[in-house]
Formats: C-alpha cells, sequence, structure tokens
C-alpha cells in the first residue's frame, strides 16, 4: 500500500508530456491575448514556472484518480490549474494597462471559458452574446477583485468553479424564459 | 523539485500561432467523438479528457461571442 502511495504520487510527467503541453499552451495564450485585446508578442511566459504549474495539475490528477477512483471533472481541473496559475504567476506582460495582474485575468478566464463551453456550448447561438455580456457585466469584477485580494485555497478555487457554471445555467435559463 | 519565485531560471517564449477554425472544427469533433457528450470524465482510451481542450475550445467561443458583440 505504501509503495503504490508513493507511486501514485510521484510518477513525474514525461519530457514529451510537457512539451505538448507547452505547446499546447502557445495556442491557448493566443486566445487569451486576442480576448483580452493585447498584443501576443507583449506576453511572455517563463516555461519553468508554467513546467511547475503543469506538472502541480498532473499530481493532482493522479491523486485525484488513486484516492478517489475517478478523474476529476474539467471546471474542477480548470480549478486546480487556475489556482497554481496564481501561485507560479508564469506570465508577464512589460506595459499593462488593466487593474489587475495578467495571471489573475488568465485565471479567471480560464474557468469563465470552460464553465461557458460546458453550459453555452447547447444554448442558441442568438442567446449567447447576452449570457456572456449579462455575466461579466455583473459578477466579472467581483472574481477579478477576489483573485486579487484573497489568498484562495484549491477547494474554494473549485467552489468558485463551480459557481461560475451555475450562474450560466441560471442565466441561461432566465433569459430562455 | 519545483521553482521558486526567487530561484527560477527564467526561459522566454514568443506566443505561438494561433488556432486556426479548421483546427477549432476538429477539436469540436474530436471531443465529440472521445464522448465527452455521454460521459464528461472520460474518453474513448478511459482516461480522462485533459481540461486544455476545454480552456481553449471556451476561449476560442468567448473571441467568437466577442465578435458578436462587437457586430451587434
Amino acid at each position: 500500500m505504501t509503495n503504490n502511495l508513493t507511486e501514485a504520487r510521484c510518477i513525474p510527467p514525461s519530457e514529451e508530456y510537457l512539451n505538448n503541453k507547452r505547446s499546447y499552451f502557445q495556442k491557448i495564450l493566443h486566445e487569451f491575448a486576442n480576448y483580452v485585446s493585447i498584443d501576443k508578442s507583449r506576453i511572455k511566459v517563463d516555461n519553468k514556472l508554467l513546467d511547475d504549474v503543469i506538472v502541480r495539475l498532473h499530481q493532482r490528477l493522479n491523486y485525484y484518480l488513486f484516492f478517489h477512483g475517478k478523474n476529476l471533472e474539467q471546471s474542477r481541473q480548470a480549478a486546480i490549474y487556475a489556482y497554481w496559475i496564481l501561485r507560479y504567476r508564469p506570465l508577464r506582460v512589460l506595459v499593462w494597462d488593466k487593474a489587475y495582474d495578467v495571471n489573475i485575468y488568465f485565471a479567471f478566464y480560464t474557468l469563465f471559458a470552460v464553465a461557458l463551453f460546458q453550459t453555452l456550448s447547447s444554448c442558441p447561438k442568438e442567446y449567447q452574446v447576452d449570457i456572456v455580456m449579462n455575466i461579466r457585466k455583473e459578477y466579472e469584477s467581483d472574481f477579478l477583485r477576489s483573485f486579487n485580494e484573497y489568498d484562495i485555497s484549491k477547494e474554494s478555487m473549485m467552489m468558485i468553479s463551480d459557481s461560475i457554471k451555475s450562474i450560466f445555467k441560471a442565466e441561461i435559463k432566465r433569459i430562455q424564459s | 523539485m519545483l521553482a521558486t519565485a526567487t530561484s527560477r531560471e527564467v526561459s522566454i517564449d514568443e506566443v505561438g500561432n494561433p488556432i486556426s477554425s479548421s483546427e477549432y472544427e476538429e477539436l469540436l469533433i474530436r471531443l465529440t467523438q472521445k464522448g465527452y457528450l455521454n460521459d464528461p470524465e472520460l474518453n474513448d482510451d478511459g482516461l480522462p479528457i485533459e481540461v486544455d481542450d476545454f480552456i481553449l475550445s471556451g476561449l476560442t467561443m468567448l473571441n467568437q461571442i466577442k465578435l458578436g458583440v462587437q457586430v451587434k
């Protein structure tokens, strides 16, 4: 049992896995840069810190699979991802005119994007713009401020992720009624 | 082994190429084929669908919605 436990916790991701993740991250970052309207070349990535985020998420997935016998649901994976982004802060922008650090926006939009994809994909397109605008207007600044000011645990981040998903579901229901 | 803010070795990369619309379509097809709609936790190999695909799909969708807002 002890050996299994040790193995479950310590299997490091392969170099190939890390390379794939790093490369995929560049696509994610491009979409993020587009969304926050920043020239993509102005966002710099510290690859060492990005690797730390990837390794931590990988460890958590292994841990969850071992102790709970199932995989962590995607919005909760996003929460762990966002948590480590906030801790390690792998992104830097030299001149940034927004209210908070770029990593705070990236962490928030990670949760927001996953919740959106999970709930809004099946929603008619004519409603999608209004739903996103309403939610951003109502909640975005509060979440960003919380990410900036509070020391949020992994479990709290998972609750926040669940809450964002619930907000989407409630808004979809409201706007369709 | 994990880096700290004070002892890190910094290596910098430029942001890579954007996802094309055909790549995005492929991604959506892949998520559907992997059975996400039937079981959000598992793909067809019985392995977890990693969150990267969801983040990329969600951000791409957000950008499409942003374009819709601008048109509106």
